[in-house]
C-alpha cells in the first residue's frame, strides 16, 4: 500500500517536474541559450555571403526567424479563434488576443529590420514588392483586430467577432509566406526551395538554431502574456465577488 | 558598400531587435508580477470577509 502511494507520489513529482520544464522561465532560458548560440554561429561560424548582399546578409539570421515567429503567432490566433467558435470558452479568446498581440510585435520587428536590410542591400528603405506589401497588409489587418475589440463592449460578442476576424485575417499569412514564389519578380530572393536550401551548411545551421530560439521565445512570451490575461480575469472575478459580498 | 558600412546596418538591426524584445519582456514580466500581487491581495481580502461572514 505504502509502496503504491510512494509510486503515485513519485509519478506526480515527475509530472510536475516535466511541467516546470515547459513553464515560461524555463522556456526563456532555452530561448536565450538558442538565440545566443545562433548569433555566435552567424558571426563566427557562417561565412560572409558571396553575393552582392555581402556582410548585410548577417541580418537574415534573426530577421527570418522573427518573420517565422510572427506567422506562427498569427497561426496561434487562428487556431484559438476556431477553438473559441467551437467551444465559446473565453480562455481561447484570451489566447487569440495574445497570439495577435505577439504576431503584431514580431511583424513590426520584421518590418523594421527589413527596412534596415533593404537600405543596406538594395539602397532603399521601402519597395512596393510582393513580400513587403503583403506583410504590411498583414500588419494593418491585425491592427484592425484591436480596433474591432475596442468597439464591442459585450464580452461574448467581442470574443466571437475577434475569433471570426482572426480566422479570416489568417488568409493573408500563406499569401505573405508564398508571395516571393507566386510573384518572383520582387526584390526578395527565394532562398529556400524544395530540395535546395540555397545556402551553405554552416549558414543553414545558424539560421535553424536562431529559428529554434525565436520559436521558443515566442512560446515563452505566449505563456507569460496568457498568464497575464488569466490573472486579469481572476482579478475581475474576485472584485465582482467582493462587491457582491459587500452588498 | 564596404564591410564597415554594412556592419553599421547589421548592428542597427540587431540592436533594434534586442532592445525591443528585452523591453517588451521586462514590461510584461513586471505587469504579470503586479497582477499576481493584486490577485493575492484580493484573495486574502475575500478570505477575510468570508471568515467574518461565517463568524457572524
Amino acid at each position: 500500500m505504502e509502496a503504491s502511494e510512494a509510486r503515485i507520489a513519485s509519478a506526480a513529482d515527475g509530472a510536475a517536474g516535466r511541467r516546470r520544464l515547459l513553464e515560461a522561465p524555463a522556456l526563456f532560458a532555452y530561448a536565450g541559450a538558442a538565440l545566443v548560440a545562433g548569433l555566435l554561429l552567424a558571426f563566427w561560424y557562417s561565412p560572409v555571403d558571396a553575393s552582392s548582399m555581402g556582410f548585410s546578409q548577417k541580418i537574415l539570421y534573426y530577421h527570418a526567424p522573427i518573420a517565422w515567429a510572427a506567422l506562427v503567432a498569427f497561426g496561434v490566433a487562428f487556431v484559438a479563434g476556431i477553438l473559441y467558435l467551437r467551444s465559446s470558452d473565453l480562455r481561447y479568446d484570451r489566447l487569440g488576443l495574445v497570439g495577435v498581440r505577439l504576431g503584431l510585435l514580431f511583424s513590426l520587428l520584421v518590418m523594421g529590420t527589413g527596412m534596415i536590410w533593404g537600405q543596406a542591400a538594395w539602397g532603399t528603405w521601402w519597395a512596393w514588392e510582393p513580400r513587403l506589401t503583403t506583410f504590411l497588409i498583414a500588419c494593418l489587418l491585425y491592427a484592425g483586430y484591436f480596433v474591432l475589440r475596442s468597439m464591442v463592449d459585450e464580452e461574448a460578442r467581442r470574443a466571437t467577432y475577434a475569433a471570426v476576424f482572426a480566422v479570416i485575417a489568417f488568409v493573408d499569412v500563406p499569401i505573405t509566406f508564398f508571395a516571393t514564389r507566386f510573384l518572383p519578380e520582387g526584390l526578395h530572393p527565394v532562398v529556400i526551395r524544395p530540395g535546395d536550401t540555397g545556402m551553405e551548411g554552416s549558414m543553414l545551421l545558424s539560421l535553424l538554431v536562431s529559428m529554434l530560439g525565436m520559436t521558443l521565445l515566442l512560446a515563452a512570451l505566449v505563456r507569460l502574456e496568457y498568464a497575464a490575461e488569466l490573472l486579469k480575469d481572476e482579478i475581475a472575478d474576485l472584485k465582482t465577488a467582493l462587491w457582491e459580498v459587500g452588498q | 558598400m564596404t564591410i564597415e558600412q554594412a556592419a553599421q546596418y547589421v548592428a542597427a538591426a540587431y540592436a533594434v531587435i534586442l532592445i525591443v524584445l528585452i523591453v517588451y519582456f521586462a514590461v510584461t514580466a513586471r505587469r504579470v508580477s503586479g497582477l499576481r500581487r493584486d490577485v493575492e491581495l484580493l484573495r486574502r481580502e475575500a478570505e477575510k470577509r468570508e471568515a467574518r461572514g461565517e463568524g457572524a
